[in-house]
């Protein structure tokens, strides 16, 4: 053991690391990107956060009571933009730049300075959005999902949403892009397609969607700019032109969208279940194959977010089934990962209590979607908080505990040292009952007809209001504890004892030394340290 | 290419060649997406 530390020191010490700032402006290194994105998508995710507790704090009560209408809906736009484009996506492509060159044996990502470049796009990006809550007029207040003409009436801050929109697309597309030629190229020998990591798999999957539909979100918002300021009518009714067509072209970006939030916690689980289980993941190429179908189906189900705004019934049906066909590949998942449970000599570090808790509350959020794919049930709950509901618990115990669960899980292996377990224990409890209380009687509002989107309500909504405001705030305090006990662990956390970390775990990253050093891979592993590693 | 990346023996030219390859094959999907999505609505709001 004193071996393995020694040699990391002297790793350290011969690594040509850069030093001071040049070390993160001009950074090439893939584990120091990796780390930026996170600390970056940390950032977003406690002022996005800052976002939502402003929305609970006023719903807490009926009647106008902390900000004005407009600033409400300033928020719940903000908040969404921040933390699907700020918070979740730039978390994931902090993953992967750290985990998928160490897991498919690469030196480094295949594009350093690509990879440089697509993340310092992103705090100019958020730096312009933010600020447009300073101009006349104040932020974009037209929901995320920037619907024609509402959007066109945002004033001052209209060209700044969509120019910070075209640079996170920017930066998504080349980050995915390195991400596939990586895979795609870079892989140590030996390492077959097959033979990769899940959480391998669902980036590279997710980097196929990210290079289709982001485009498209571009070309949406671009259309809208020269609707805005060079006379087109693309989505202008008056001119001919049709706004209806902007919610299929958002949709056909927007479904795909949510998978590419989801996709990579798939993966973080898939590499946590057989670790803390201590038996290797049931089905691997089943899970491979329901991630592809999940990816395939996701690019024809968009319409079934716009049911109400009219189309043929043969396209309600489509939509309708095409949707809930993607329960299967979902259920083949769940299924998998319960089976490699089944009989597993099973411990619940905090890894494995995120990745169960993953495994619950994302199957709700699972279900509600189904309920919501019916279409004359659609027609009641559309615009309702019950959709609320239902797309936050796939996105916070789904994308958000995955990320969680990914960093609790790897992050022994990037600093080399153990985070306070009990502290972890005490996030994970938290965040688990908090994030219950803030959601679950958002159904019970939607399904009584509390509508989204609205700063003021009906006095018979006030008390499942109070209990989500509550869950609100509690949720959002118990996540300081987040950075917190990453902090604590970088400086006085325990010094892990071997490259594994975790008694169970398998793949290519726990051959290295802990910490990982700073250059890695630098000669291919051989063949017998792939086979030892591969996941199945 | 990181001098990491262009010391490795085996990322020789066929293996650069591979990355460049992928690379721009990714790019010119991702651009058809975004011309292809925005003649698409132009030749829609045409008919």
């Amino acid at each position: 053991m004193a071996e393995q530390h020694s040699h990391a020191a002297e790793h350290a010490d011969h690594d040509h690391k850069p030093h001071g700032w040049r070390r993160w402006v001009y950074a090439t290194n893939h584990k120091d990107i990796g780390t930026m994105y996170l600390v970056f998508a940390g950032i977003m995710f406690f002022i996005g956060g800052a976002m939502a507790m402003v929305i609970r704090a006023e719903l807490f009560k009926p009647g106008m009571q902390i900000v004005d209408p407009q600033f409400f809906n300033s928020m719940t736009t903000m908040h969404a933009l921040m933390m699907i484009f700020g918070a979740v996506m730039p978390a994931w492509t902090g993953l992967a730049n750290w985990m998928v060159p160490l897991q498919v044996g690469a030196p480094d990502m295949a594009l350093p300075r690509l990879n440089n470049f697509s993340f310092w796009i992103l705090p100019f990006a958020f730096t312009l959005l933010l600020s447009s809550l300073f101009v006349p007029g104040g932020a974009p207040a037209g929901g995320w999902t920037m619907y024609p003409p509402l959007v066109l009436q945002n004033g001052a801050s209209f060209p700044m949403l969509i120019f910070s929109i075209h640079m996170m697309g920017v930066s998504s597309i080349l980050g995915a892009i390195n991400v596939v030629v990586t895979i795609m190229n870079l892989r140590a020998p030996g390492m077959g397609l097959l033979r990769m990591p899940l959480f391998v798999w669902t980036w590279l999957i997710t980097a196929y969607l990210l290079i289709a539909v982001m485009p498209v979100l571009a070309g949406a918002v671009t259309m809208l700019l020269t609707d805005h300021f060079f006379g087109t009518t693309f989505f202008t009714a008056a001119g001919g032109g049709d706004p209806v067509m902007f919610q299929h072209i958002f949709w056909f970006f927007g479904h795909p969208e949510v998978y590419i939030l989801i996709l990579p916690a798939f993966g973080v689980v898939s590499e946590i279940i057989p670790t803390f289980s201590r038996k290797p993941l049931f089905g691997y190429e089943a899970m491979v194959y329901a991630t592809a179908s999940i990816a395939f189906l996701s690019f024809i189900v968009w319409a079934h977010h716009m049911f109400t705004v009219g189309m043929p019934l043969a396209a309600e049906l489509f939509f309708m089934l095409s949707t809930m066909l993607i329960a299967i590949p979902t259920g083949v998942k769940v299924f998998n990962w319960t089976t490699t449970m089944y009989k597993g000599s099973i411990t619940f570090e905090p890894p494995m209590l995120f990745a169960l808790a993953f495994l619950f509350l994302f199957t709700i959020g699972g279900f509600s979607g189904l309920m919501l794919a019916i279409v004359p049930a659609d027609y009641q709950y559309q615009d309702t908080y019950f959709v609320v509901a239902h797309f936050h618990y796939v996105l916070v115990p789904g994308a958000i505990f995955g990320i969680m669960g990914g960093v609790y899980y790897w992050l022994p292996k990037w600093v080399g040292r153990m985070y306070d377990m009990s502290l972890a224990k005490w996030h994970f409890w938290l965040s688990t009952i908090f994030v219950n209380v803030l959601f679950f009687p958002q159904h019970f509002l939607g399904l009584a007809g509390m509508p989204r989107r609205i700063p003021d309500y009906a006095v018979q909504f006030t008390d499942w209001n109070m209990v989500s405001s509550i869950g609100g705030f509690g949720f959002g305090l118990s996540q300081l504890l987040f950075p917190y006990l990453i902090w604590k662990c970088v400086k006085s956390g325990q010094p892990v004892t071997s490259n594994k970390v975790w008694e169970g775990a398998h793949g290519l990253e726990w051959e290295l030394p802990s910490p990982a050093p700073y250059h890695s891979w630098t000669d291919p592993p051989s063949d017998a340290v792939v086979a030892r590693g591969a996941f199945h | 290419m990181s001098t990491v990346l262009a010391e490795q023996d085996d990322l020789a030219e066929k293996r650069k060649r591979g990355v460049r390859l992928t690379a721009i094959v990714c790019g010119l999907v991702a651009a058809f997406f975004y011309f292809g999505f925005i003649a698409m609505t132009l030749i829609k709001g045409w008919k």
